[in-house]
């Protein structure tokens, strides 16, 4: 693994030049990261991670992927060493079976089906859903489909995995089971969610982001309004609730 | 308005697969050609939800009665003509898989008939003409109600002629024709006014998402060549199914099935007559030309029940007996 | 109103049937359907008067419950759509078809009679035959087989994307229209003025779901091709299964069986 690392400098991004979503954000990420981006709903932290992928490219500012911009000419060498883990797995999840669907990315890359094979067996084993292997995909739980859905994107061997509000519709079982499936790995990670208590058990960075208005009280879009480790930011009760968060749950109780 | 497997010969079968693989073939050139990778899942995940509104029942103001969706002319008004071809292709061979009620064999009639005319006829005579200097709440209720209820009578009229061409109802034309076309009317017009709704909400939701709407007549739009074509291509089409449908009476045939082998000398030695009608049966695949008024095909049939009903009693006794084993043996001897 | 849960629950005994590991649901699909196609070909080829001929193809569906362990009466239950058609249609024939044929008993047979009969035969052995391929092939194998036969690959990824996702909008339609009933009490469907709304909310839900559907696809490098599998799990014997039933059925249609095994005994 090459020594990933991913810069963003000063972006900005509107839907359709009207609602301004992002604001001016720059941010960091190295080799072994963990970063969990919180924010209220509606805060653009998904956005942020749908434009890391080039889901959308008419943003302004750079993205770029160790020195590699994210342009269309590079979207598919961007996409190769990053893989996005869906908020709703069944957008994801678009093949009829697990084995299926975790080879989908493989075989695309024009990788012969042993290889194929293989690493779909590896992925399968990263998450421990090699029982699901000839599973429909309709008949797997909320839990078993969240890690099917890592599996997809692991097949692809990425250097980093962003992920979309992981822990929604997940029972506290599976959330467990996720976090430990996740502390597993040592890619860099990117996790966008409002579940603090998930970003703390699964991150060493936390990037808080929220709405900033001009003096006239325009909405500028998102920036990033306070960074460091979980330790800091995810106890700071003050400036959790000034962005409409709370504190976790876990250091809630023990106060 | 589903044709089964039961009620056509291969020979219609066959033409019918013939005439909607040809549409098939030139809407997936056409679909190529737009060259958009996202009309593949936008055809699947539509064709699920075609599938899905099919089940929901919608009641008809005014009477108890409740009316379903069919969705080709809704498809076409969403994703054009040729995609909308496809997806009703997908829809139909899934209903016929997952529900396991039959028609493979009656698939290329019923891709014909529920599929062909919506898209094609719907899209491209109704559709896009009203709707080329953009589209109002009018104009759709207009176009879908017209649409679905011009679709549905051709493909009533498809189902009557597939059938009577096949021969195997002894129902008049005239009496089919007259029981199918006023039965389709009523469905036309409830499937419209469902159609209408959705598309009208549509309209005003996502406009956007309407096909064909404020298209000006262009180099790649409709013509009146593309009509006169399209035109021929259906005569064409019904010329073939009428002509099949005569030599579903064919006198020749009849006449040289006796002289070959209605003799009475063929008869009195009734298991070769057998042996050998069978073996024109299974060389010719087009009905009706035989047995009938024949004394002897029934006297066959008789022993012909017998002989099932035993067949019945021994299979029943195997099925017994394979059980007991099994379940001693607790795995199937293959 | 529980079409949606119906239909659902359809398909997924099917597709629990299909996923089975049994030796007929082992073999190639490609074989599978090829012989289930020649076999309805052979079925409906029979001439409306050939009652006899057409009893002997029962020997294959019989044959195949036997070999798949499948139930009967689960099989019959799918004759419930078909069978009315078929039946109307045949019905008339006795009707318009008045020729005696023969004598049974006291009772004048008629040609019409016979071919209502032959209809309704053919009617439920396609049926049969059908429903045997269905509850021992999975949908990828039967679109596996299709590939094979060179069906368009779009036609077969369509397919494919449809089988995934009808069991989800299925769930997301039965939601809808039980949220409806609920504050609709007593009523049998859909009211005419959300008929609109109903169908298009969800239907705007669903071409949300295609444009994620297709960023996962973009993600994961896709580009306009599908690409398909293997089947695993096909057992080798299928080419011997396959020339065996076509040998049979070919027999079967060419002698009449039942009359020849009755004539033994009538």
């Amino acid at each position: 693994m090459s020594h990933i690392h991913i810069d963003v400098e000063e972006l900005n991004f509107s839907y359709e030049n009207k609602h301004p979503v992002l604001s001016h954000i720059n941010f960091h990420a190295h080799e072994h990261d963990a970063i969990g981006i919180i924010g209220k709903n509606g805060v653009g932290k998904s956005t942020f991670l749908k434009l890391l992928v080039g889901l959308d490219l008419s943003f302004t500012g750079s993205i770029r992927v160790e020195e590699i911009p994210v342009e269309a000419s590079t979207l598919t060498h961007i996409r190769e060493k990053i893989g996005y883990v869906f908020q709703d797995s069944d957008s994801q999840l678009f093949m009829t079976n697990v084995y299926e669907d975790v080879a989908f990315a493989p075989r695309n890359y024009g990788l012969s089906e042993e290889e194929t094979d293989r690493r779909v067996q590896t992925a399968l084993e990263k998450v421990h859903i090699t029982h699901l292997k000839d599973k429909s995909i309709h008949k797997l739980s909320g839990g078993e489909k969240k890690l099917a859905s890592i599996a997809t994107i692991l097949s692809m061997t990425p250097d980093v995995i962003l992920m979309d509000e992981p822990s929604v519709t997940l029972d506290p079982q599976n959330r467990r089971n996720l976090i430990r499936v996740l502390n597993e790995f040592h890619h860099l990670k990117i996790i966008a969610s409002h579940d603090l208590d998930f970003v703390m058990d699964t991150c060493n960075r936390v990037v808080l982001l929220d709405q900033s208005f001009d003096d006239a009280g325009k909405l500028l879009g998102s920036t990033v309004v306070a960074e460091g480790t979980p330790e800091e930011i995810l106890t700071d009760e003050q400036l959790l609730e000034s962005h409409g968060l709370e504190l976790p749950l876990s250091l809630y109780k023990r106060k | 308005m589903h044709m089964a497997d039961a009620l056509i010969v291969p020979a219609v079968a066959g033409t019918m697969y013939a005439a909607s693989a040809i549409a098939a073939g030139v809407s997936i050139k056409k679909v190529r050609e737009e060259n958009d990778p996202k009309k593949i899942p936008v055809m699947g995940v539509m064709g699920a939800f075609v599938f899905a509104t099919q089940m929901i029942n919608f009641t008809i103001p005014g009477t108890g009665s409740s009316g379903h969706l069919c969705g080709g002319m809704m498809l076409s008004a969403l994703l054009g003509p040729y995609a909308g071809f496809l997806t009703m292709i997908g829809v139909l061979l899934v209903q016929c898989l997952f529900f396991a009620d039959g028609g493979l064999l009656a698939l290329g009639c019923n891709v014909w008939n529920m599929a062909f005319y919506g898209c094609f006829i719907g899209a491209l005579l109704i559709w896009r003409p009203l709707m080329k200097k953009g589209a109002t709440k009018g104009k759709i209720v207009l176009a879908s109600i017209l649409g679905c209820v011009l679709t549905l009578q051709l493909g009533a009229f498809s189902v009557t002629l597939e059938t009577l061409a096949s021969g195997i109802t002894e129902l008049p034309f005239h009496v089919f024709l007259l029981t199918m076309q006023p039965i389709h009317l009523a469905i036309g017009l409830v499937e419209g006014l469902i159609t209408a709704a959705v598309l009208s909400f549509v309209h005003q939701a996502r406009p956007e998402l309407l096909w064909g709407v404020g298209e000006e007549a262009g180099e790649g739009s409709f013509s009146f060549q593309k009509t006169l074509g399209i035109l021929a291509v259906l005569a064409a089409a019904i010329g073939g199914i009428l002509s099949l449908f005569a030599s579903a009476y064919p006198d020749g045939l009849e006449w040289s099935m006796e002289k070959v082998a209605g003799t009475a000398e063929l008869e009195a030695t009734g298991g070769v007559y057998d042996v050998f009608a069978g073996i024109q049966n299974a060389t010719s695949f087009l009905p009706d030309y035989a047995f009938k008024g024949s004394d002897s095909a029934v006297g066959t049939s008789v022993s012909g029940i017998v002989g099932g009903l035993i067949v019945l009693g021994i299979c029943i006794l195997l099925a017994n007996l394979l059980k007991f084993f099994r379940n001693n043996k607790g795995e199937i001897v293959e | 109103m529980s079409d949606l849960r119906t239909a659902k629950h359809r398909i997924e005994t099917l597709e629990n049937l299909a996923r089975e590991d049994k030796w007929v649901n082992r073999l190639h699909p490609l074989i599978k359907l090829l012989v289930t196609f020649y076999f309805i070909i052979l079925t409906v080829s029979f001439s409306k008067y050939d009652l006899n001929g057409l009893l002997g193809m029962i020997l294959y569906p019989i044959g195949l419950f036997f070999l798949s362990d499948l139930s009967f009466s689960a099989a019959l239950k799918r004759l419930r759509i078909v069978l009315p058609v078929v039946c109307v249609v045949g019905l008339f024939n006795p009707f318009f078809d008045r020729t005696v044929v023969a004598h049974l008993g006291g009772f004048a047979i008629t040609g019409g009679f016979i071919s209502m009969i032959t209809l309704m035969v053919k009617g439920v052995l396609t049926v049969l035959a059908s429903y045997i391929l269905i509850a021992t092939t999975t949908i990828e194998g039967i679109c596996f087989a299709l590939r094979l036969l060179h069906v368009p690959r779009i036609l077969v990824t369509e397919i494919l994307l449809i089988d995934r996702y009808i069991i989800l909008l299925l769930t997301e339609a039965n939601r809808m229209i039980q949220a409806y009933s609920l504050r609709a009490p007593g009523q049998k469907g859909v009211a005419y003025k959300v008929w609109g709304s109903l169908v298009g909310q969800l239907l705007l839900r669903s071409f949300d779901r295609a444009d994620e559907v297709y960023a996962g696809m973009s993600l994961r490098g896709f580009n306009g091709e599908f690409p398909t599998g293997k089947p695993r799990h096909t057992s080798p014997g299928g080419v011997v299964y396959f020339i065996v039933m076509i040998i049979l059925l070919s027999l079967l249609r060419i002698f009449p069986v039942m009359s020849l095994i009755g004539g033994l005994f009538v």
